[in-house]
């Protein structure tokens, strides 16, 4: 029998000079979860962009729950992508996405009208 | 819960972004308060200005952090800033440990400010315990995780969860700030919260860290403020309040 993994999804904010570019910001991110926890770490946190809006600078991400302060952490770290400074904010973690957008994408559109 | 960032450097000290870039950014990562330096060269009206403009939004500190070579240096630059800046910190990076002694027990002096690796490396768990007798803070300043890599950051690293734990183990009251220079050195509340799990500091802690000890320092700066306020527990008291006091 398969055990399922636990997920929690994390809706973040992009501050950047420029608009970052949904491969580019991937990539910076596996580079420094490598950088901080190295193979084994990264393995465990079965990373995936789920959606990012770059006209916006919003995006979802996806994580094993136990690897969730490994993910926050390596977000709050990244401080340029592709030569672009940049801050990435953690808006909120959800287990579904359907929760996670109603409670703060009500908010995002707000700011955004 | 209201988050406050107290180390943070604009174009008027070490830092590149003007004070406004750097307020308006505190702003939007959603800090209450911020602590600026270094006021020192500025006259006290244009402070005033800055403070009255962001008075609702995000009351502004004055900080100075000095790094003073010897204990004489230190009581001396003291001594000149005090009545100017909300807050004063001591950072040294040398061996001479006889300065940090001296500043933990200066009743002038606020906080103890930790950023590089020789900062880190030149406390200990008795110092800890005197900071927490004497009402020290000590500020873990997280610039230089942001900004080293490789084997720097990995050194940093080792030394900072040494000494973190030292500081949990001795419950000496502590500040987390950004230390930033710039604007995109800044961080939100709960990445800093975020970026101390890796010095393995526990998650209540460093919310403690970046709201009720910062809150309890400010507090202490609005009784200093007051005009009433003569020194630590010596206040003068109105008579109407005198009448309450008696009923």
């Amino acid at each position: 029998m398969e055990i399922k993994e636990n997920q929690r999804y994390i809706l973040f904010k992009i501050i950047a000079e420029e608009e970052i570019d949904q491969n580019q910001l991937i990539k910076v991110l596996w580079r420094q979860l490598f950088q901080l926890y190295g193979e084994f770490g990264t393995s465990q946190t079965g990373l995936w962009m789920i959606e990012y809006d770059k006209n916006r600078g919003y995006g979802i991400i996806r994580t094993n729950t136990d690897a969730l302060p490994m993910v926050r952490t390596t977000l709050a770290i990244i401080r340029q992508v592709n030569g672009k400074r940049c801050i990435l904010v953690t808006l909120g973690t959800s287990g579904t996405i359907k929760a996670l957008k109603k409670k703060h994408f009500q908010k995002i559109n707000k700011d955004a009208q | 819960m209201k988050y406050y960032d107290l180390g943070i450097y604009s174009s008027l000290s070490d830092g590149q972004d003007e004070p406004e870039i750097m307020i308006e950014m505190a702003i939007e990562l959603g800090f209450a308060g911020i602590g600026l330096a270094d006021f020192t060269n500025h006259t006290p009206k244009i402070i005033k200005g800055f403070r009255n403009k962001y008075k609702e939004r995000c009351p502004i500190f004055t900080r100075a952090t000095l790094a003073p070579k010897t204990t004489d240096e230190m009581k001396k630059w003291v001594k000149n800033l005090r009545n100017q800046v909300d807050i004063i910190a001591i950072k040294s990076g040398i061996e001479d440990k006889t300065i940090y002694v001296n500043a933990i027990v200066d009743k002038r002096i606020d906080i103890i400010s930790l950023s590089e690796i020789a900062d880190f490396e030149s406390l200990e768990y008795a110092h800890f315990k005197m900071a927490r007798n004497n009402g020290k803070l000590i500020e873990i300043v997280v610039r230089n995780l942001i900004l080293q890599s490789g084997v720097q950051r990995s050194k940093l690293l080792r030394q900072m969860i040494k000494t973190c734990t030292q500081i949990i183990r001795s419950k000496v009251p502590f500040l987390i700030s950004s230390g930033a220079q710039s604007k995109w050195e800044m961080r939100a509340p709960r990445e800093l919260v975020a970026l101390a799990s890796l010095v393995k500091i526990p998650e209540k802690r460093a919310f403690e860290a970046v709201s009720t000890h910062a809150e309890k320092l400010i507090q202490k700066i609005h009784m200093i403020r007051d005009p009433n306020y003569i020194m630590a527990g010596v206040r003068i008291v109105s008579p109407t309040e005198e009448g309450e006091n008696g009923d």
